[in-house]
């Protein structure tokens, strides 16, 4: 996302979460799943589960920086006070999952200028549709945009033992 | 001038003749799947590994496995099920033959259980032993361009197959829906009735229907009646 993975490896990925876990029967096999496994618990982190579930880019070449960026949602502040971002998505999840009532889910991101934690809501995200979903919002910062602070320091100190 | 006579005595039954395509048609399809996506749930036509292991979890509620016990893997494709219950039974109380009418698949299979007595593979079309149980996941699901009728005589001859294999019964899965994804008319999904009314009347077992499990498919477990 950004600059940790390709903008076409984003909208792939993100299509394939809101399709795997979308209203009607892809939601009923996440419940399914996720109840006889306990996909969404503390036994398997984010980059376990979608492996397990086969959520990965079409591009092999991305495959490593998706799983590096799921991974690296424990970096991401929340919307709940002490919980990483990792950690809150896995409980939304399970919580929605095992709920009376279990919503689709849609993921879309916010940009990180806006707000830098991951979100977790209710609404109806799709215009075109009626039905009520959990949403799941990753902050992302464009590709280009971001400082890359240890590229830039890895860069400077590698010009200055050339001089 | 042909001599009738002799032409019956060596022709091969129209039946047996026309299912050769079938089983070329379901073998090719597989080694083409396995061959784009190697070894995986995909090489095998499932999505993932997480709706591959719900599938066994029905099929495995045919019998226990907790307890010495022998199982026949029709369509065993590279072995998963093999994986799945080492997982899930650590011990090597089962017994288990998988078979597979794909050399390839079965080549995968023995690469990736190498070293474990109690885990074997056979390249055919029905198992050659009996076993306790016998499951097939997915065997009948893919009909590509076979005529229904066919198509049909072939789901009862496997199950016929699974029956005479099985000493305590056998699990199989269909599919009650087509995936959205997939070219119409080529997957065969019948109704529960059907198959379940076979096995009840032609093989005279009972019969389980196991649905809304959070899939497209249903799994008959099929269980010989006491004499």
């Amino acid at each position: 996302m950004g600059d940790m993975i390709k903008d076409s490896t984003t909208s792939d990925v993100f299509h394939q979460m809101n399709t795997r876990m979308g209203p009607n029967e892809p939601v009923k096999e996440m419940i399914a799943v996720h109840k006889e496994f306990g996909m969404f618990s503390e036994k398997y982190n984010l980059k376990q589960a979608y492996r397990a579930l086969h959520i990965a880019p079409s591009d092999h070449g991305e495959r490593r920086k998706w799983f590096r960026y799921l991974d690296s949602l424990v970096d991401y502040k929340s919307d709940k006070a002490g919980v990483n971002g990792h950690d809150r998505i896995v409980s939304a999840l399970r919580d929605n999952f095992e709920g009376s009532a279990p919503l689709p889910v849609y993921w879309l991101t916010h940009l990180a200028a806006d707000d830098d934690r991951v979100t977790i809501g209710r609404g109806t995200p799709v215009p075109h549709e009626r039905q009520e979903y959990m949403t799941i919002s990753l902050p992302t910062v464009p590709a280009g945009e971001s400082p890359k602070p240890t590229v830039t320091a890895a860069r400077a100190k590698q010009a200055a033992r050339k001089k | 001038m042909i001599d009738r006579a002799a032409q019956s005595s060596t022709a091969v039954p129209p039946e047996v003749s026309a299912f050769e395509n079938v089983y070329a048609g379901v073998g090719d399809y597989y080694t083409a799947t396995m061959a784009r996506y190697g070894a995986t749930p995909r090489g095998v036509d499932w999505s993932c590994e997480a709706t591959q292991f719900l599938r066994f979890v029905q099929l495995l509620k045919i019998g226990r496995f907790d307890v010495p016990v022998s199982l026949n893997d029709l369509g065993c494709g590279y072995g998963a099920l093999a994986v799945f219950l080492a997982e899930r039974y650590p011990t090597d109380n089962i017994d288990y033959l998988g078979i597979d009418l794909a050399p390839v698949m079965i080549q995968r299979a023995r690469r990736r259980h190498r070293g474990k007595p109690s885990i074997r593979f056979a390249i055919g079309r029905s198992s050659p032993r009996q076993a306790d149980y016998t499951v097939a996941s997915g065997v009948m699901n893919v009909k590509l361009e076979q005529p229904l009728d066919l198509w049909e005589a072939f789901v009862r001859t496997v199950l016929d197959d699974m029956h005479r294999t099985s000493r305590i019964g056998f699990a199989v899965n269909f599919l009650a829906r087509p995936n959205p994804d997939a070219p119409p008319g080529q997957l065969y999904c019948p109704p529960p009735e059907t198959w379940a009314r076979y096995c009840e009347q032609s093989l005279g077992c009972s019969v389980e229907v196991l649905a809304e499990y959070g899939m497209r498919e249903y799994t008959l477990l099929v269980r010989r009646n006491p004499d």
